[in-house]
């Protein structure tokens, strides 16, 4: 069978399976995924799926079963509402077959799992393989008029293609994160955060699909084998560690104090054997605190209510004021909370999650935590990149909405800001000082760069991007926020 | 200078004392740069130009970087770097390789096993180890082409030096050296822009020196530099508009995005050069380089 009639066949079968579920949803559905489609939906379209039951932690089993039922609910709820939302964005059916056609996925199996070495592979595929990327290298004129949009259908038609595979949505998102990244989402043909929301949609799906199975393990279901290594409570230090002692040692000598400031933060970041986690210790602290997963979850509500009300995103920094009025006016809480639930992605949920279930530790209130701190790492973006203000210059946007009073950066990573501030807090705390402190995030931010453009440089080039100047430039500008963070953290917990 | 005349330091005192050490140490090596023959490593691409020299060669050079290594997880690595020179002289009789660097790995801030030859240093033949250096920016926003970067770092290399391709005196050793660079870049106009580099650079050379060789070791200190102005000739535009709609007032503004790609421009003069103050190995201690010629580079 040659590769065209497989891929109609395949296509054939998926829409086959796709359509009546697709007909009961009155959205595109991923086949075998919704159960719920003739329940009430609790929520409206893209709304909060926050519901934080503030009742004693000793519940009997039933009224847990019943709290993981719900926690599926909503789920489901926002499934629909997303695969909704993506439904809109997608190509005609026979531009979808054609567009298959073209391409040669025997190159690379755009449906198969998805890991960070895979990352230069998946964007030189890309660049070479699909032939709208000439166009959004190009078509920038057609672009500024919003004519077209590029890209995000062709991205949608080949996840559809691989049926809502967990690696096909991670590729998808990451290609759109890559771009963001690189601040090419406008060659979309979308404003920047309206491209983002289809980025935070493949990731959405996919934290869905992990939730969900962390669900069936945890009521002792069939599910798929857990993917961190190892436990997490239990990991040993990371080697890793031992080079970033070694930097330290080397360039935090003297006076002592520096040097004790350092390894006093290496001690906090607390990197595990096994997983991408940091904060180790705090992470383990934060799950004995059930009001800070509940802010976790209440203030993801929040923003996925600003994301709908743009008028909430022109207040200058109006995410920083409702946290942290959410927060009780504690501000190191505030950025505890972002730090070590948002600022980490979605690896608190698909790595701590392994853990907490091993030892039947896992409730719907922690899973749902993880899930909103997940997705608010992206919903953040999104915010951000809206509420931004132009610049002094013709080229840069000042981020402010994430931010205290007073301070603004032309940087959009708010999360690296977030995470060295709680690095300042927790220096003082151990009582070293301001410049020890200040000067130890640097140092830190300073190794992370150097190593990080080992990946910026190869993959930037796939993508047709500068891929050297600008990853150095880049690199720089968010040491300086680093550095801005681990000072004013210091000075919250002095 | 020689090995046995280099002021000796202890290092059996207390561990402070060797803690400070090795500070001084890493900071001699962010003091000084990377990137031996390494152009303009800020640039990625293809290059060709001709010119002539004040040593009295004429020269046709070329260079390419390539993505050769694969990962596993698909893909290539990029940076693989070829760099040949083609001279003659005045009565255009003497034709030969000049220059040639071919590096497995050349990154800004990394560079991993490289071969070269570079005989206005005296150089038939040369190993690049690797290297290491910590880029700075000093100047620079990710949206403008207007930056100034310093590198600072080290490398090793072993080379051969022979005295009928220039070299003062026949040598063969490991050379290790710190280096400083400066790299800069500034639109003069949207498609006129200047670039200029800047590199200091101190080498130990352990090894034999002399027709019937002694150990020993010798120092150069060599300063490079380059100037060039490059009119960016590509038909597609340099900047594009990126639309922004304020979410209160719905007002759409732009903001400009440089266009980054990979670009052809006229090199319509580039000098570049070397002076050696201190040096015991290498043929010439100055050289005047004039060349033009096009580029597709990032």
């Amino acid at each position: 069978m040659s590769t065209c009639k497989h891929i109609a066949l395949m296509l054939t079968l998926t829409l086959a399976m796709i359509l009546p579920a697709a007909a009961s949803a009155q959205v595109h559905t991923r086949t075998g995924k919704l159960t719920a489609s003739t329940q009430p939906l609790p929520h409206k379209d893209a709304g909060p799926i926050t519901k934080i039951d503030s009742s004693s932690p000793d519940e009997d089993a039933k009224r847990t079963a019943d709290q993981w039922s719900e926690l599926v609910q909503e789920f489901d709820a926002r499934e629909r509402a997303i695969m909704g939302a993506i439904t809109d964005a997608r190509q005609p059916e026979a531009q979808r077959e054609a567009y298959l056609a073209t391409l040669d996925l025997e190159r690379l199996d755009f449906c198969q799992d998805f890991t960070a070495m895979d990352q230069l592979g998946t964007t030189h595929f890309i660049s070479t393989a699909i032939p709208t990327w000439k166009a959004l290298w190009y078509g920038s004129k057609k672009n500024e008029q919003g004519h077209r949009v590029f890209f995000i259908p062709e991205l949608i038609t080949l996840v559809e293609h691989c049926n809502y595979s967990r690696g096909s949505l991670y590729r998808a998102a990451f290609l759109l994160e890559y771009m963001y990244w690189n601040r090419m989402l406008d060659r979309t043909g979308m404003e920047v955060a309206d491209a983002l929301k289809y980025r935070d949609h493949f990731y959405e799906l996919k934290f869905l699909d992990i939730a969900r199975d962390k669900i069936a393990w945890a009521r002792g279901l069939d599910h798929e084998p857990a993917r961190t290594a190892g436990d997490f409570f239990e990991a040993p230090e990371m080697s890793l560690a031992f080079f970033l002692k070694l930097f330290g040692n080397v360039t935090t000598s003297f006076p002592p104090r520096r040097r004790r400031a350092y390894m006093a933060m290496i001690e906090t970041i607390n990197l595990r054997r096994g997983s991408q986690l940091m904060f180790g210790h705090d992470i383990i602290d934060l799950l004995d605190h059930p009001e800070d997963l509940e802010l976790m979850s209440r203030y993801y509500s929040y923003l996925l209510k600003a994301e709908q009300q743009h008028k909430l995103q022109g207040v200058e920094h109006g995410g920083w004021k409702v946290l942290l009025e959410m927060a009780g006016g504690d501000r190191a809480r505030a950025i505890r909370v972002i730090t070590l639930l948002a600022s980490l992605r979605g690896w608190v949920m698909e790595e701590l999650a392994d853990s907490l279930i091993a030892k039947n530790k896992l409730t719907p209130e922690m899973l749902r935590a993880f899930y909103s701190g997940a997705n608010t790492y992206f919903i953040m973006h999104r915010i951000n990149e809206r509420s931004a203000k132009d610049g002094d210059d013709p080229y840069t946007l000042r981020y402010h909405y994430f931010h205290p009073i007073g301070y603004e950066s032309t940087d959009w990573k708010a999360y690296h800001w977030y995470a060295n501030a709680h690095l300042g807090c927790r220096l003082a705390q151990k009582g070293m000082d301001r410049r020890s402190a200040t000067l130890a995030t640097r140092r830190l931010a300073q190794a992370y760069e150097a190593l990080t453009l080992n990946l910026a440089i190869p993959t930037k080039r796939a993508m047709g991007e500068e891929p050297r100047a600008r990853a150095i430039i880049e690199g720089w500008e968010d040491i300086d926020m680093n550095t801005a963070g681990g000072a004013y953290g210091w000075k919250v917990c002095k | 200078m020689r090995l046995d005349n280099l002021p000796f330091i202890p290092t059996t005192t207390a561990s402070a004392l060797a803690r400070c050490l090795a500070m001084a140490i890493v900071l001699a090596l962010a003091l000084l740069p990377a990137t031996a023959f390494a152009d303009e490593p800020l640039h990625e691409g293809f290059m060709v130009r001709a010119g002539s020299g004040t040593q009295g060669r004429h020269r046709l050079e070329s260079s390419v970087d390539i993505n050769l290594l694969p990962l596993p997880g698909g893909g290539r690595l990029n940076g693989t770097h070829i760099s040949l020179s083609l001279g003659t002289d005045n009565n255009f009789d003497a034709v030969g390789l000049d220059r040639a660097y071919l590096a497995l790995l050349r990154w800004p801030h990394m560079r991993l096993l490289g071969v070269q030859r570079n005989l206005d240093e005296g150089m038939p033949l040369g190993i690049e180890l690797g290297g290491l250096s910590m880029p700075l920016s000093l100047v620079g926003k990710k949206e403008s082409r207007n930056w100034i970067i310093a590198h600072l770092g080290f490398d090793g290399d072993f080379n051969w030096y022979r005295t009928n391709f220039g070299a003062v005196e026949d040598a063969m050793g490991l050379g290790l050296s710190l280096h400083a660079r400066l790299d800069q870049q500034v639109d003069i106009f949207d498609r006129l822009s200047l670039r200029a580099w800047q590199k200091a650079c101190y080498s130990a050379i352990f090894g034999g020196f002399g027709t019937t060789p002694r150990i020993g070791v010798r120092h150069q200190v060599m300063l490079r530099g380059a100037l060039g102005l490059y009119l960016d000739i590509t038909r597609e535009p340099l900047y594009r508009q990126i639309p922004r709609t304020d979410p209160v007032t719905g007002e759409v503004t732009y903001r400009k995005s440089v266009n980054q790609g990979p670009r052809w421009r006229w090199m319509i003069i580039n000098a570049s050069g070397h002076w050696q103050p201190i040096g015991y190995v290498t043929g010439r201690d100055r050289l005047l380089f004039v060349t033009t010629g096009f580029e597709r580079r990032f």
